[in-house]
Parts: structure tokens; C-alpha cells; sequence
């Protein structure tokens, strides 16, 4: 009986060693339970904490060096700088930052190049990457949200409100497809409330069909209920609704003469900016091909008969604070023209020495209305610049460079 | 007997039970981020086989350099202040960069998942070799480059290329099936360029990686690939 009671030991032992289940060594399952990290808050922010100067400054995106560039506007001096962008390696394409100083936000546009051979630019239209737009905090920088948007996202725009951010798609591939209806080469104008943006995974925007080659974009004041658009490739001011999106689009043709269906690639005027005045009653469009500013009567939905020839193409406008001027940069010939809003006029043009602005791209109004800033893109041998100019004799009081390929820049105070 | 019996009743329960319950093995937050570290499933995409130490080691000069890594070595990486050549200000986008453009990873960690968390537990008690900026500078614009030396070509295949790619010609090794055997895959997926564009391609695949044109590839940064060497990989491959 012992013998057969040392038996079944042992045969309980051999059986627990050779069960396959319970040995480990033929791969039999693990789990492996880890403890949870309980040490302090992982992967802290070391950013530098930015101080906004108390005076002017500006936050310029640079689409050379893919950064976001904190600039001190009284001294010229930069407070900081950060990488911009989703991609690590190639270019992000920057091309314009707008900001909501109250949610302490601002909103980057990425206008991916399309190739190799145009990077180191943003998107100029012909690009198949899709765009985002990029939310970054403004105390450091920092990457907090992000929106998907279509490819050669154009201009971005943000209500006064803060409460409607509209993108323009620059799409000149669709634009210039001889083979398409206009309707079909007409691009979209992404429209999405700010506040739903999340750091990941925000849901596509609305995107309404406004017009071919759709570029420079303003809003009403003060909740964007309508957007203003200038239609490069269709030579007309769309106007659309934003609170009823059903509402048709509104095309305002920029001149008489304008056709329904113009050719194709070929605009005769192309629209590609617009500036609406402070009371939100004019609207100044900028007809780069035609070199010339006119005028929408946004309450009549028309053109006033107001034209200003101009030396060269006309880019970003501004108004005075009083709606009694334009202030126009252009280029072909590199300047900056005051247009008198009332009749016309050109009451003075500052042509800007090569080497200081080189390409200017948008006037900027401060709240000093007695100053003016330049944001001069640069070229080759001409650094990106911001200029601050006098108003009223557009001399020039200050030079602050801002590296290569400077977009459309946020100006703000920060008392 | 009875003792033998009671035995023979729980070896059988033992092994009925350990039949569906694995064993468990008890690991700190560090151990759970050291798993990680050579985990694929660092993504959950099912087509990925990379790790975080297929481009990385953990601390610079650790073992002695049998490769060349396109990945900074990682010791001190949690008091560095910029990543990527200072084109990221944050370790965890860093991180996710890694995931989403070489594991195919589609959701980025946030720092409340307790992956990206043990991540950080690893990576902060490594030997922090330095905290200084890792120089990473990317050629965004590649050019073809001058005739290399093949036999210096050989040795920095070896060192930088066939972790992935396997054995020249014939690929032999090789991560995945889905990484191209060199030069010969390419070669023959590209038949119709030239030569000069063909260099080019493998110019521009070493210098970007799936930054441009896509792919898993990670990019080759000018400090840790020379010229030189990627030049004598083009005359060890004959191209």
C-alpha cells in the first residue's frame, strides 16, 4: 500500500511536470501584468513659455522653415520661435496664421507642396496633398488641434466672434481641366466652428462649392454670417451664406465685362484678395491679372463703378480704421499705393527699395492708426520682412526680418 | 494514499486550470516600457514589423556600433527639449511621428494611455548619455551624388541597410517581405528611368524615407549617413 501510495506521488508529480499546459518551456501562455507608471506627470512641456510684448506683435508663419515666429513689432526683436506642421521631415507648406486672442489660440494654415520640386514653397495650387489646418496654443506654441481640409488650402479666415473659421481650396489643376463644366471645376470653402477642433480625429468640415479657383476670403463682422471670396479663376466676388448653407452662392463678375463662363485657366481680371472695410460695407477686391482694386457695395451685392489702375498686381489690402483709404501692396513693381476709398485716388505709392522689400504680400492696419505694416515675402536674395511704415507718408520707421518665405502674417497687441 | 490522492486531484486541477489561465508574470511600469520598446504591436496595425529598436538604440555607444541606426539613441531622450532636428518640440508627437509614419499606426498616443506612459518609465531611467538636441539635418531636396567607393558602400549596406532589406541582391533576412530586396526590387519596379533618375530614386528613398513618396522607410540624416557612404552604396549596388 505504500509502495502504491509512492506510486501515485510520484505519478502526480510526473503528471504536474509533464502536463504541456503548466510547463513553460514549449511556449505555454504568460500574461504578463504590469504595474501602472505612477511617477511624475510623463513627457512635460519644456517649451520656452512665450511672453506676448505688450505692444504690436506678430506671428508669422514662414513656409521656408516650417516654423511659427513670435516677433516683438516694437523693436523687431524675436521673442520665439517653433516648428509648425504635421510632418517631421518635409515641408509643411505654413501659409497664413489667423488668431482668437481670447481662447488664446491661433489657427495655421498647412498648404503641402505637391512635389519635390516645389518644396521648400507652399502649396500654388497644383498641389494633391491634403491641407489642415493647425491649432497651436499661443503661450508656447504648442500643437493643440488639427483639421483636415482639401489640398491648396488658400486663405483662412476667422469671425471676429472667434466662432466660424472658413478655408478656401486653391485648386488650379481643376480649375484649368478644359475637359470639366464649370460647375465642376469649381473648389469648396471649408466652413467649421473653431471650437470643435480636437488635438486628433476632428470630423471633415462642412465644405460648400463657392467657385473656380476660390483664394483670398473675408468675413462679416461680427459672426461671419457671410463670406466674401475672391474667385481667381472665375473672375467674380463670390458671397456666401454661412448661416443658411443652403442659400445659393451669390457671384458677383468683378467688371461688366466679365463672361458667365470665362476661359478656362485664362481669367481676365483674377480676383485674388479681398479686404472688407471696418464697417463691413465695402469690400476692396484685389484683380491681381487686371492690376487693379475695385469695390464691392456689400449691402446691394454689386460693384460699384469705382476702378483704380494700379502700377502692379495688387495683393492684400487693408483699410484704414475711418473706411477713408486702402492701402495696397503690389508687385511687378514692388510698392505700396494709398487708394483714397472715396474717389479712387492714388494719393501716394511708396516703391520699396529691392533690398528692404522684396515681393510684399499684405498690408496690415495696427491700432495705431498713424503706423502701417508691411509683410514683404522676400525672394532668393531678400529675406522675408516686416516693414513699419508711416501711414500717412509710408516712410519707413522700422525693418524686423523673418526668415525665409514669410505667409500671410496675425498682427496684434498684447496690451 | 490519500496524500498521493489529494496530489494526483490538484496536479489535475493545476492543469485544467492553467489550461485557460496563462500564467502571469508580474512587471514593473519600466519593464512594461522595455517590452515596448521591441514590441511591434507599439502599433496596432497588423502589416507592421517594426519596433522602436529597429531604428533605435537605447543608449549611445551601447553595444559597440554594429549599425548604423537612423534613429538617435535614446538615453537622456526625456530632458531633451527638441526632436526630429528641431522640428518637434515634444517627446510624445516625436514618438507618434515614429508610429504613424513608419508603423502604420493610426491613433497617436495621448499621456493618459498607459502604453505611452510605461513608454516614458523606460525611457526616463535609461542613462542619460546626453539631454543636448540630436543634429538631424534632412535633404529636402536630393541630388544625385559623385561615384562612391563599393568597398566602403559594402560595409555601410551592411550597417545601415540590411537590418531591413536583408542581403544585397536577393534580400535574405529581410524584415518583411514587403521591404524591397536591394538594389534588384527597385531596380525592376523602376524600369523605365534612366539611370541617373534611377540613383536618384535611392538618393531620395535614403534621404526622406516615407516623407516622400510613402513607404515605411525612416529618413537618413546627413550625420548619420555620409554622403560618402550612400555613394558607395550606389557603386556597391552598381547603379
Amino acid at each position: 500500500m505504500r509502495s502504491l501510495s509512492a506510486a501515485l506521488v510520484i505519478a502526480a508529480v510526473v503528471s504536474l511536470v509533464a502536463c504541456p499546459s503548466c510547463s513553460h518551456q514549449d511556449g505555454g501562455a504568460v500574461q504578463h501584468v504590469f504595474d501602472p507608471y505612477a511617477g511624475p506627470a510623463p513627457y512635460p512641456d519644456l517649451r520656452p513659455k512665450l511672453a506676448l510684448p505688450d505692444g504690436d506683435f506678430a506671428l508669422v508663419p514662414s513656409s521656408g522653415s516650417d516654423t511659427l515666429t513670435l516677433i516683438d513689432l516694437a523693436d523687431g526683436k524675436t521673442v520665439g520661435a517653433a516648428p509648425v506642421g504635421r510632418d517631421p521631415v518635409a515641408l509643411d507648406g505654413p501659409h497664413q496664421v489667423v488668431a482668437d486672442r481670447a481662447r488664446g489660440l491661433a489657427f495655421a494654415v498647412l498648404s503641402y507642396p505637391g512635389s519635390a520640386a516645389n518644396a521648400g514653397q507652399h502649396s500654388h495650387g497644383s498641389s494633391s496633398v491634403p491641407g489642415w489646418v493647425q491649432v497651436v496654443a499661443l503661450d508656447d506654441l504648442r500643437a493643440v488641434g488639427e483639421l483636415r481640409v482639401d489640398p491648396n488650402p488658400g486663405e483662412i479666415a476667422l469671425s471676429d466672434d472667434g466662432q466660424r473659421l472658413v478655408v478656401t481650396h486653391f485648386d488650379l489643376t481643376t480649375a484649368a481641366n478644359p475637359q470639366l463644366t464649370i460647375d465642376q471645376r469649381r473648389a469648396s470653402l471649408a466652413v467649421v466652428d473653431p471650437r470643435t477642433i480636437q488635438p486628433f480625429g476632428t470630423p471633415e468640415p462642412d465644405k460648400l462649392l463657392v467657385c473656380v479657383a476660390p483664394h483670398g476670403v473675408t468675413l462679416s463682422h461680427p459672426d461671419g454670417a457671410k463670406a466674401f471670396v475672391a474667385c481667381y479663376g472665375e473672375d467674380v466676388v463670390a458671397i456666401v451664406d454661412l448661416v443658411d448653407t443652403n442659400a445659393p452662392v451669390v457671384r458677383v463678375p468683378v467688371a461688366a465685362t466679365v463672361v458667365p463662363d470665362p476661359p478656362v485657366g485664362a481669367p481676365a481680371f483674377g480676383p485674388y484678395a479681398v479686404s472688407l472695410s471696418a464697417s463691413g460695407t465695402r469690400l476692396a477686391v484685389s484683380n491681381r491679372d487686371a492690376k487693379e482694386l475695385r469695390f464691392l457695395d456689400v449691402a446691394k451685392a454689386a460693384m460699384e463703378p469705382l476702378v483704380v489702375t494700379l502700377l502692379g498686381s495688387p495683393y492684400f489690402s487693408a483699410w484704414s480704421a475711418d473706411g477713408a483709404k486702402v492701402f495696397v501692396p503690389m508687385r511687378g513693381l514692388d510698392a505700396l499705393a494709398i487708394v483714397d476709398a472715396t474717389n479712387g485716388t492714388v494719393v501716394r505709392t511708396k516703391v520699396f527699395d529691392p533690398a528692404a522689400c522684396a515681393q510684399p504680400l499684405e498690408a496690415i492696419v495696427p491700432a495705431d492708426p498713424a503706423m502701417l505694416f508691411v509683410v514683404c515675402e522676400g525672394n532668393v536674395g531678400v529675406p522675408g520682412a516686416i516693414l513699419t511704415l508711416d501711414a500717412t507718408t509710408l516712410d519707413v520707421r522700422a525693418r524686423a526680418e523673418v526668415g525665409a518665405a514669410p505667409g500671410r502674417t496675425f498682427v496684434g497687441r498684447g496690451k | 494514499m490519500r496524500l498521493a490522492l489529494t496530489f494526483i486531484v490538484l496536479a489535475a486541477a493545476a492543469c485544467s486550470s492553467s489550461a485557460s489561465d496563462p500564467e502571469v508574470v508580474r512587471g514593473t511600469a519600466v519593464d512594461h516600457g522595455r517590452a515596448l520598446f521591441a514590441d511591434p504591436k507599439t502599433s496596432s496595425s497588423a502589416s507592421n514589423t517594426f519596433t522602436c529598436a529597429t531604428c533605435h538604440r537605447e543608449e549611445a555607444g551601447a553595444p559597440l556600433p554594429v549599425r548604423i541606426d537612423p534613429g538617435a539613441a535614446l538615453g537622456g531622450v526625456t530632458s531633451r527639449k527638441t526632436f526630429w532636428g528641431g522640428q518637434r518640440q515634444d517627446l510624445l508627437e516625436s514618438i507618434n511621428d515614429c508610429r504613424a509614419f513608419f508603423m502604420d499606426a493610426r491613433i497617436p498616443w495621448t499621456t493618459d494611455d498607459e502604453d505611452a506612459r510605461a513608454m516614458y518609465a523606460f525611457l526616463a531611467q535609461l542613462a542619460p548619455a546626453t539631454s543636448a538636441p540630436i543634429p538631424f539635418t534632412v535633404v529636402n531636396n536630393p541630388v544625385d551624388l559623385p561615384a562612391g567607393d563599393p568597398k566602403r558602400g559594402a560595409i555601410a549596406y551592411d550597417l545601415a541597410c540590411k537590418t531591413c532589406h536583408g542581403s544585397v541582391h536577393d534580400g535574405g533576412g529581410r524584415l518583411a517581405t514587403f521591404i524591397p530586396a536591394l538594389p534588384d526590387e527597385v531596380v525592376g519596379s523602376h524600369a523605365s528611368l534612366s539611370p541617373a533618375q534611377l540613383r536618384l530614386v535611392f538618393v531620395t528613398k535614403a534621404r526622406l524615407g516615407a516623407f516622400r513618396g510613402g513607404g515605411s522607410m525612416p529618413p537618413f540624416s546627413r550625420e548619420v549617413l555620409s554622403d560618402e557612404d550612400l555613394a558607395g552604396i550606389l557603386a556597391y549596388f552598381a547603379l
